[in-house]
Formats: C-alpha cells, structure tokens, sequence
C-alpha cells in the first residue's frame, strides 16, 4: 500500500509518495537530507550558502563542492540542450527585477502608473563558464541563477535516493516537477493542472519517467508597476513573452523535462513545433486555456471526468 | 512619434505583450535581436501607460552593432492566435496509451491521482 505526505519547501508544495507505506518515514528523512544539501549549495536566498558566497568572491578555478559542481554541470546541460534558452548566469537580471528573495515576500501589488525604461540587451556569458570536476570559473560580475534547474534535479536525487536506499518505488514532486524511480506496479496517475481554472488532464506516468510544468501564471510578483513572472528570456534578462500559461513536458529525467517545459515558455509560438522535431510528449495551454499537444502527448480519456486538483 | 505604435522591422524580433486588468494594463516588451558579447549596443525600450481602463504597450528596439541573430527562427512570422475555439485543440494526437508507454506517459486509468504537474 502506498503511502504519501505533503508539505512546503522553498515556497512549493513538495509531495512524497512510495509504495512501500512502512519505507515513508526514513524515505522523508533521506528526502529532506538531498533538499538540505542543495539548498546549502545553491540557495540565492540564504547568505550562507555556496552559491551567495562565490557571488560575493566571484570563481576563477575556484573549488566548489560536489554537489554545486553537479548543480552547475546540470544547468550547463540544459543550457546546452535548449541552446541558450535557460541561461545559468540570470542571477543579476532576477534580482534587478526584484525578485531577491523568497517569491512569498515580494510585493504583488499593481501599480497604476506609467513607466518608460530602457534597458541594454544583456551579454550572452554562460559558454564562458568553466566547470572542470568541482573546479569552476565564471565570468567577472557574473551571478549564477540555478533555480530553474536545481529544483528538477533535486526532484532527481531524492527519487533516485529513495529508490536505491529503500527499494520501493517512489514519486517525489516539488511544486509540480515530478520525478519518479524504482519499478511501480502501476504506473503513477497524475493530475497536469496548472492553475485552479485551468484545463486539467488525468494521465499514466511510467516508472522511471518525469514530468515537469513551466508556468507563467506563477511565480508572479510586482516591480516597478509591471508585473513579472519568473521564466526570463536570457536575451533581455525580462520574463519570456507569455505566449503559454504553461507547458507540461515528459521525460527520462526532471531535468530534460524542465529544461524543455521552461525553454517551450521562452520560444513561445515555436515550442510545438520544436518539441514534435524532438519527439517530446508536451501539453501546452496557451493564454485562452485551449490545449495544444505533440502527438506523443496522451489523449484525453472519453470517459475521464475534468478533474480538479488538490492542493 | 506615438511610442505604443512602433513598426516592426523585419530585420528584427519583436514581440510585446499587454496585460490587462481592470484598473491598470501593464505591458512589457521585448525587442529582439540578440548580442551575443559585451560589445553590444543595443537596447529596448518599454514602455506601459493607464488609459481609463485600459492599457496599451509597445517596445522598440535601437540601433545595435556587432550583433546576430541568436536564434534562426522567429517568433514574429505570425500574430494569430493558435488553435481553434474549441477547448481542446490536438488534432495532430493519434496515439493510444498502448503505443506511448516508450514515451513515458499514456491515458491515466481514472485511479486515484498521486502527484499534481503544475507549474510553481
């Protein structure tokens, strides 16, 4: 029987799920160990941890730990992966456009103004970045931004942690980037529902596969009487033209399936077409709530009731 | 020169988003082509203003030097919108759950849900 808890981490909701009810407790335990260490790694909001650090001394063959060198080399990946379209080095622009610290802290309030600004189309640094083992170097004045990727990976690790150390199958969701290991009897039922009044679908997630949701609906704050979401566009270092209110993207790993998800928001209009040439399965629901789908993307069931989500 | 009334060049992205409220509409655009070193000499402008209930907001893109296109495709071929009205558009769907399990995904059987893909 399996068995599930829930609760909040870095402003998401984390869900844990493992088949083995009796293995919940110590696969919470191993969950909460892999989420500490990264947050220690890579948090932008917490001083102490390595990432702030080397913001503060900058990186030239600089020695990180392990666990920061796997978080960069992922981000790297993805970078490479969506050519440019996550970009690790947005650390500066995110906090510029005042999201520098936790998202439940910033002011969401809308300003009845007007507003002319000019701003330099930002410096395309992130191929500059060198990681060799846990030696790394960045660009001058660089700031690094792992948020886009360390959450998917972290689903990754603690997945892959659960399944290995407690041999039981096991989902781990952070704010909806699910990450499932080890052999189910059944393959995961989940809910890809962005908003409440979104458009909802019920599908099968196979063991070992992932699933990530990129929104611009979330994440969203107040700055200077413009309203912001989270997802830049690395070429200006402003949220992405929101062409989707979210795009739903499977794949082996969290990761592939975030960096694809959160690049689909960048390219806008492109993204479908895009995803079918990589033979990715994508739900994207543009601004209008209608669906758009690769035809890798399951059909909705004829006789699946419109769920509605919890939590 | 009307800044929410800018051309397009075809030289270049452009692309601009308007946000609408009751009270306020905030646009944020973009320009778009992008520069790929610390040489560049472009910029953007945004602008975003409250007419009564309505908004309006444009962007324009400067002049740049030493820049290329950092994307082949552009995203400004076209102003429709995608889709029909109908609320589900996936016409190029054709599989069934017994030929996507190498995907990852298929139908979900209706059991109970464990997991909620939203976006965070």
């Amino acid at each position: 029987m399996s068995a599930q808890t829930t609760w909040k981490i870095w402003g998401l909701q984390a869900e844990l799920t493992v088949e083995d009810d009796s293995a919940l407790p110590a696969a919470k335990a191993l969950v909460d160990s892999v989420l500490t260490k990264i947050e220690l790694a890579s948090s932008r909001f917490r001083p102490d941890s390595e990432l702030m650090q080397l913001t503060r001394s900058g990186a030239q063959n600089t020695h990180v730990s392990p666990t920061l060198a796997a978080l960069i080399d992922g981000a790297l990946q993805a970078a490479r992966n969506s050519n440019g379209d996550i970009d690790p080095l947005l650390g500066a622009d995110l906090v510029e456009l005042g999201y520098d610290r936790d998202i439940e802290l910033l002011p969401q309030t809308t300003i009845k103004d007007v507003s002319i600004t000019q701003r330099v189309l930002r410096p395309i640094l992130w191929p500059k970045i060198e990681l060799h083992g846990t030696q790394l170097t960045l660009p001058a004045g660089t700031f690094l931004d792992l948020g886009a990727t360390a959450k998917a990976m972290a689903a990754d690790w603690c997945a892959a942690e659960v399944a290995e150390e407690l041999d039981t199958a096991v989902l781990v969701s952070l704010g909806g980037d699910i990450a499932t290991a080890g052999t189910a009897q059944q393959p995961w039922q989940i809910l890809v529902q962005d908003t409440e009044d979104a458009p909802a679908q019920q599908i099968s997630l196979h063991s070992g596969f992932s699933l990530a949701t990129s929104s611009t609906q979330k994440r969203r704050w107040s700055h200077r009487g413009l309203q912001m979401h989270h997802i830049l566009d690395p070429r200006f270092g402003l949220p992405a033209h929101p062409v989707h209110a979210s795009i739903t993207v499977a794949a082996p790993t969290c990761l592939e399936a975030n960096t694809y998800s959160t690049a689909g928001i960048v390219r806008g209009r492109t993204a479908l077409d895009w995803f079918e040439s990589l033979e990715l399965p994508a739900r994207l629901v543009d601004l209008e709530g209608r669906v758009h789908a690769t035809s890798r993307w399951p059909r909705e069931a004829l006789n699946q009731p419109k769920a509605r989500a919890h939590g | 020169m009307n800044p929410l009334h800018l051309h397009r060049r075809k030289s270049r992205r452009i692309t601009a988003a308007v946000a609408a409220s009751s009270v306020a509409v905030v646009g944020l655009g973009v320009a778009a082509t992008a520069l790929q070193d610390e040489q560049s000499a472009a910029s953007e402008t945004v602008v975003s203003t409250t007419q009564g209930s309505s908004t309006e907001s444009s962007t324009s893109q400067s002049q740049d030097t030493q820049s290329q296109e950092f994307e082949s495709d552009s995203t400004t071929g076209s102003d429709s919108s995608t889709g029909s009205d109908s609320t589900t558009d996936s016409s190029s769907q054709s599989s069934d759950s017994s030929t996507q399990s190498d995907s990852g995904v298929s139908q979900g059987s209706g059991g109970s849900v464990s997991g909620r893909s939203s976006g965070s």
